[in-house]
C-alpha cells in the first residue's frame, strides 16, 4: 500500500463466513490495512457516497472496494457497482468484484459499467485461500487515489 | 278381344291377293302370344279359321268340305306356329325384351323364322292335299307362304310391341320433336310412293327402293322404337301397295319373282331397323349404366374424401396435442435442471466457510499447541491436554473436513451432469481420433501406473459438440482404467465404424466386467460399482448417457463378469444439433 496514506479496504458481502476468511487471509499475506465489512447494498452505496448512516465519516484516507454480487435486499452488486461508476465523484474509486459468477455475461456487464477487476471466488476452499492471498499481494503494489470529497 | 285383334289382321288379308306377300296375322297373333301368353291361342285358332275360309271361299278353289277341313288344318297351323313362336321365345330370350339389344333382335329373328316353318309347312300341304292348289307349286306356295308369315312378323310385332309399351306415356317435350316427326312424315309419304308408285324412275338400274332407308334409320337414330316400327310398317304398306298394283321396283318379271323381291325388301327393312335399333338400346343402356355408376362413384369418393379429411383432422389435433406435450415435457425438463443447477451451485457457498473455518480450526490448534508447549503443568493436566489437543480436536476437525469435501464432490458431480444437459452444444465435424488422444494424454498418468496397453483403432468421423464428445471419452477410458484387473496385464481398445447414419465408436477392455444385475443400472445416477471411484461419484455413465441423447446417439454396454467391457455409443449425421435440452433426455 502506498505511503502516507491509509487505505481502507470495503468488503461488501453478505456471508460473514466469507469475509471473516477474507479478513483472516489478508492479514496473512500481510495485508495490514484496514478493513470495513458490510453485508448489503444500500448500506454500502451510503458508506461509499458518504450518505446515510455513514454521512459524516472520516474519509480522509483512500478506498478500495471488494464486492460481491448476491446480496439481499433491493440492491445487489451490480447495481452498488452502477452507482458508484456513474456518480463522478465517486467513479474513481477503483472496485474489485470478487463473485461466485463465473457466467461470461455477467463478466462482460460489470467490465462494461466500468469495474476495475473481476475475480470468480473458487468454491474449492483450497483454491479460495489461495485466491485470496494472491489478492492481497497484487493489493500490495497497487496505487489507490484518494478518497473524493464529498459534494456539498 | 284377342281374336278381335287377330280377326282385324285377318280382314287385311283379306284385301291382298290369296298369296300375300306379307301376312300381318302372324305378326299380330304372335304378338299376342307373346305380350299376352299363350293363353290367347283360341283365339287365334278361331280368328285363323274364319279368315281363311273367308279366303278359301272368296276365291271358290275348291268344294266346301275340302274348304272346311283345309281351314281347320290351317287354322291349326297358324295356331301352333304363334304359340311355339312365344315359347321359343320365352325359351331364346326369357322374360327380356328382345328389342332392346342387338342379340335379342337376332334371337327374335330366328325365332320368326323358325315359328313360320311349322305354318308353312302345314298351311300348303293342307291346301294340295284338299287340292286347292296343285302339288307342283307345292315348293313355291311353301317359300311365299313361309316368307310371307316372316315378313308379317317382322313388320308387325315390333310395332305391336312398341304399342304396348305405351309410349305417348314417356315422351319428352313434344314441340320440336313433332316438327322433326311431321317432316319425317312427309318425306317418307313422299319417297315412298315416289319409289313404289313409279315417280321417282331411276331408268334401267333401279334402286330406288334403297331411298326408303335412310328415311327408317333416320326414324330410329331420332325417334326411337315405336316410330320406326311404325315407319317399317308404314314403308312396308307403301311398297306393297305400290308393287301389287304393278309399279314400283319390284313389279315387272313374273308374280312370283316381285312377290319374293318384295318379301325379301320388307324383311330387310324390318331387320334392319329392329338391329339398329338393338344396338342403339344397348348403348343407351351402357350409358345410363355409366352414368348412375359414375354417380354413384362419385357420392362414394366424395363420402369417402369426407371420412379421409375427417380421419385428417383427428390426427392434426392429436399431432397438436402431441407437440404440446413435447414442448412441456421438454420444459419440465430443462426447469427441473434449471432447479438442480441453482441449488448445487448455491448449496457451494456454505460449504467454502465450512471447509475455510475447519482449516483455521486446525491452524487455531496449531498455534494452541506451540504455545503451550513452552508452558509448564502439572504433568495429569499435561497429559489430558496432550490427547485434547493431539487425538480429540484433530479428530473431530478431520471428520468435518472429510464430510464438507464429499459433500463438495457430490455438488460438484450434480453439477457437472446438470451442465451436461443445459450446455449449450456447438456441433462440427469432429476428429475422433484426436479427441481419444486428448482423452489419453489426460489419463496418462493413471495408465503408466496401471501399465495398461492401450489400442487407438481407425476412427470414422463424427458430428457432435467437440468438448462434450472429448468428455465422453474421457469418461470411458475413465472407467475403462478404474476396471482393470490387479494382476493381469491390462488392454484398452478404442474402435469405430460408419453407421448408415453417423458413427459408432466403441471402448473395450479386459478388466473385471459387470454383472447382468450391475448392467442393468449402468446408467443411473450415484452409481458406483467399483469402491474405489473417486471422480465424479458414480456421475461419469449417467454424463455420459446425458451428453449422448443429446447429440441424438445411443450409448450401451456389453460386459461379461470377469472377462471385461466394451461401451460403445452412436453419433448419428446431420439431422441431430443439440440444443439446451433435448426432449430424449432424461
Amino acid at each position: 500500500m502506498p505511503q502516507g496514506h491509509e487505505t481502507t479496504i470495503l468488503v461488501v458481502d453478505d456471508d460473514e463466513g466469507h469475509t471473516e476468511l477474507v479478513r483472516r487471509n489478508l492479514r496473512r499475506i500481510g495485508v495490514a490495512n484496514s478493513i470495513v465489512t458490510i453485508d448489503n447494498g444500500q448500506s454500502a452505496l451510503d458508506y461509499v457516497l458518504q450518505q446515510g448512516h455513514y454521512e459524516g465519516r472520516d474519509a480522509s484516507d483512500h478506498l478500495l472496494v471488494l464486492l460481491d454480487i448476491k446480496m439481499p435486499g433491493v440492491l445487489d452488486g451490480v447495481d452498488v457497482l452502477r452507482r458508484i461508476k456513474e456518480d463522478p465523484v465517486t467513479k474513481s474509486i477503483p472496485v474489485i468484484m470478487l463473485t461466485t459468477t463465473d457466467d461470461p455475461r455477467e463478466i462482460k456487464r460489470c467490465y462494461d459499467l466500468g469495474c476495475n477487476v473481476y475475480i470468480t471466488k473458487p468454491v474449492d476452499s483450497m483454491a479460495f485461500l489461495e485466491a485470496i492471498q494472491r489478492l492481497g499481494l497484487f493489493l500490495s503494489v497497487i496505487r489507490i487515489p484518494p478518497q473524493p470529497e464529498k459534494a456539498p | 278381344m284377342y281374336f278381335l285383334a287377330a280377326r282385324l289382321g285377318l280382314v287385311l288379308a283379306f284385301e291382298k291377293t290369296n298369296a300375300s306377300p306379307v301376312w300381318p296375322p302372324s305378326g299380330i297373333a304372335f304378338g299376342a302370344t307373346l305380350l299376352l301368353g299363350t293363353r290367347v291361342w283360341p283365339g287365334v285358332a278361331i280368328g285363323a279359321l274364319l279368315a281363311n275360309v273367308v279366303v278359301f271361299a272368296g276365291n271358290r278353289a275348291g268344294s266346301a268340305a275340302a274348304i272346311a277341313a283345309a281351314s281347320s288344318f290351317v287354322a291349326i297351323g297358324n295356331t301352333i306356329e304363334a304359340v311355339s313362336g312365344a315359347l321359343l321365345g320365352r325359351w331364346l330370350f326369357g322374360a327380356n325384351r328382345p328389342f332392346e339389344s342387338a342379340r335379342g333382335v337376332f334371337k327374335l329373328v330366328l325365332v320368326a323364322l323358325l315359328m313360320c316353318l311349322t305354318s308353312a309347312t302345314i298351311g300348303p300341304t293342307t291346301i294340295c292335299l284338299a287340292g286347292l292348289a296343285p302339288w307342283a307349286a307345292y315348293r313355291t306356295i311353301w317359300f311365299t307362304w313361309w316368307l310371307g308369315d316372316v315378313a308379317g312378323v317382322l313388320v308387325l310385332t315390333p310395332l305391336l310391341a312398341a304399342l304396348w309399351e305405351r309410349p305417348w306415356r314417356s315422351s319428352g317435350p313434344l314441340a320440336p320433336r313433332a316438327l322433326e316427326a311431321a317432316a319425317l312424315l312427309v318425306i317418307l309419304g313422299l319417297v315412298g310412293p315416289g319409289v313404289f308408285f313409279g315417280w321417282l324412275d331411276g331408268g334401267l338400274i333401279r334402286r330406288e327402293s334403297y331411298l326408303l332407308i335412310p328415311i327408317l334409320l333416320w326414324a330410329v337414330f331420332r325417334f326411337g322404337r315405336f316410330v320406326a316400327a311404325a315407319a317399317v310398317v308404314l314403308a312396308a304398306g307403301i311398297a306393297i301397295w305400290g308393287t301389287v298394283n304393278g309399279s314400283g321396283p319390284f313389279s315387272g318379271g313374273t308374280l312370283n319373282e316381285s312377290l319374293l323381291l318384295l318379301q325379301a325388301y320388307v324383311c330387310v327393312l324390318s331387320m334392319m331397323t329392329m338391329s339398329l335399333w338393338g344396338v342403339l338400346s344397348e348403348r343407351l343402356q351402357s350409358e345410363e349404366k355409366l352414368r348412375s355408376l359414375n354417380e354413384t362413384l362419385e357420392t362414394r369418393v366424395r363420402e369417402r374424401t369426407a371420412e379421409v379429411a375427417r380421419a385428417n383432422d383427428d390426427l392434426r389435433t392429436t399431432n397438436v396435442a402431441l407437440e404440446k406435450r413435447t414442448i412441456e415435457l421438454a420444459q419440465r425438463s430443462e426447469e427441473v435442471e434449471a432447479f438442480v443447477y441453482s441449488v448445487s451451485h448455491d448449496l457451494r457457498a456454505p460449504l467454502v466457510n465450512t471447509q475455510g473455518f475447519s482449516r483455521e480450526l486446525d491452524r487455531s490448534l496449531k498455534s494452541l499447541n506451540d504455545l503451550l508447549r513452552d508452558v509448564t503443568l502439572p504433568p495429569a493436566v499435561r497429559s489430558e491436554l496432550t490427547d485434547f489437543l493431539e487425538h480429540d480436536f484433530p479428530t473431530s476437525i478431520r471428520f468435518i473436513v472429510a464430510g464438507t469435501t464429499k459433500s463438495e464432490r457430490l455438488i460438484n458431480a450434480l453439477l457437472l451432469l446438470s451442465r451436461s444437459g443445459r450446455e449449450e452444444l456447438h456441433p462440427e465435424v469432429l476428429d475422433a481420433d484426436a479427441l481419444v488422444r486428448a482423452a489419453l494424454d489426460a489419463l496418462q498418468g493413471a495408465i503408466t501406473h496401471k501399465q495398461a496397453q492401450v489400442t487407438v483403432g481407425p476412427l470414422p468421423e463424427g458430428r457432435g459438440d467437440a468438448t462434450a464428445i472429448g468428455r465422453v471419452f474421457s469418461n470411458l477410458l475413465g472407467n475403462a482404467l478404474h476396471y482393470l484387473r490387479p494382476g493381469v496385464p491390462g488392454r484398452i481398445e478404442i474402435g469405430g465404424e460408419r453407421r448408415a447414419q453417423g458413427a459408432e465408436y466403441w471402448v473395450r477392455d479386459n478388466g473385471s466386467g459387470l454383472s447382468a444385475a450391475a448392467q442393468e443400472r449402468l446408467f443411473r445416477h450415484f452409481q458406483r460399482f467399483h469402491p474405489k471411484m473417486a471422480e465424479g461419484e458414480g456421475m461419469g455413465l449417467a454424463i455420459v448417457k446425458r451428453l449422448v441423447e443429446r447429440h441424438g446417439g445411443r450409448v450401451w454396454a456389453e460386459s461379461e463378469e470377469g472377462k471385461g467391457s466394451t461401451f460403445h455409443f452412436t453419433l448419428p449425421g446431420d439431422e441431430h444439433d443439440g440444443s439446451t435440452s433435448d426432449a430424449a433426455g432424461t
